[in-house]
């Protein structure tokens, strides 16, 4: 059950993905796509050594897991990323950001209650402020590569 | 309890980590002009990105097909040795373009880096980077065969795109 709903969820996350227009350049969309998974997969493995945050043992939970965690949480960040492209004022960039916090943390809330996910007690914080750190990172990865893929290629 | 535990005796493992990040970085940034700098970033993370995503998914998990370093924990040793994908990827693509590796040949190609992949996991193996639980090397041969095809198309992709979408110098900069 597990499972279906997730690789329902993971495919309306890629024909959202692939199907939405984009103001980023492909190179761009790697870029960050790598960036994040770089950050949120070291991160939670030391969240892991620490024994924050665990996952399932059960084999159908652990693919939900796998494919959330690449595409959807990828996904939504590119989305997060292209708003913020978008939108002008400092205010509303800084509002958009802490939405796009708050959700991955309730994303993350959703997983437990699924079962895909352990926390422990203390880990409501920690999940916000790891999530917040992944999500600055990622824009000063974007902003750099952005800087350099400038001189080469036409962005849009 | 360490949040990236260092580790406790600095031997084989972390020596063979330490002396392939060394030449990989000491023969690839000489050699770092060939591409685009984007192409090359991007190269250097598809490398990096996969080999994260398989430790973590198959390695870090309860699957737990392989340990790497000290303990079935996530160290700083593993941190580091994931940057050794970077040149190996890089090598593979350029190498790639140097000998003009075209038709029937692209074959025997990546079937020479597989198994110099394998070759330099079993290095590895023989240093304790990685202690195998359920993994075996013949699976490393499959899954470098696919993922090197992988970045073959990645990279072509990439440069297909880079053509398509390359800036026009700028007129002042001539001067």
């Amino acid at each position: 059950m597990v499972l279906s709903v997730s690789l329902i969820v993971v495919l309306a996350f890629l024909i959202l993905l692939a199907t939405a227009p984009k103001n980023m350049h492909l190179f761009e969309l790697l870029f960050n796509g790598m960036t994040l998974n770089f950050f949120h997969v070291s991160q939670f493995s030391m969240f892991n050594n620490l024994k924050l945050i665990s996952v399932s043992g059960h084999l159908d939970k652990l693919i939900s897991f796998v494919c959330i965690r690449y595409v959807v949480f990828t996904a939504f960040v590119l989305f997060y990323l292209q708003l913020y492209l978008a939108l002008r004022s400092g205010l509303a960039k800084s509002a958009l950001t802490l939405a796009c916090v708050a959700l991955l943390v309730l994303a993350q809330y959703a997983l437990q209650w699924a079962g895909i996910l352990y926390f422990s007690s203390q880990t409501g914080l920690w999940s916000t402020a790891a999530w917040l750190a992944i999500v600055l990172l990622t824009l000063a990865g974007m902003k750099l590569f952005r800087h350099l893929a400038r001189k080469e290629v036409k962005l849009p | 309890m360490n949040f990236l535990p260092l580790p406790e005796r600095f031997d084989a493992n972390e020596w063979f980590i330490v002396a392939g990040l060394v030449c990989g970085y000491a023969v690839m940034i000489p050699l770092r002009k060939r591409f685009p700098v984007t192409v090359f970033i991007l190269t250097l993370f598809y490398g990096m990105t996969t080999a994260k995503l398989m430790d973590a998914t198959i390695g870090f998990t309860s699957l737990n097909f392989y340990d790497i370093n000290d303990s079935p924990k996530y160290e700083a040793m593993d941190a580091l040795l994931h940057f050794l994908y970077l040149p190996f990827a890089y090598f593979f693509v350029y190498l790639y373009d140097r000998w003009n590796v075209r038709g029937i040949y692209v074959l025997p190609y990546l079937i020479a880096y597989s198994l110099l992949g394998v070759g330099l996991e079993e290095l590895g193996n023989l240093a304790k980077v990685f202690t195998y639980q359920k993994w075996r090397l013949v699976y490393s041969f499959t899954l470098y065969l696919y993922l090197q095809s992988l970045l073959l198309l990645y990279f072509k992709w990439l440069m297909k795109h880079y053509r398509r979408t390359k800036a026009e110098p700028d007129p002042s900069s001539k001067i």
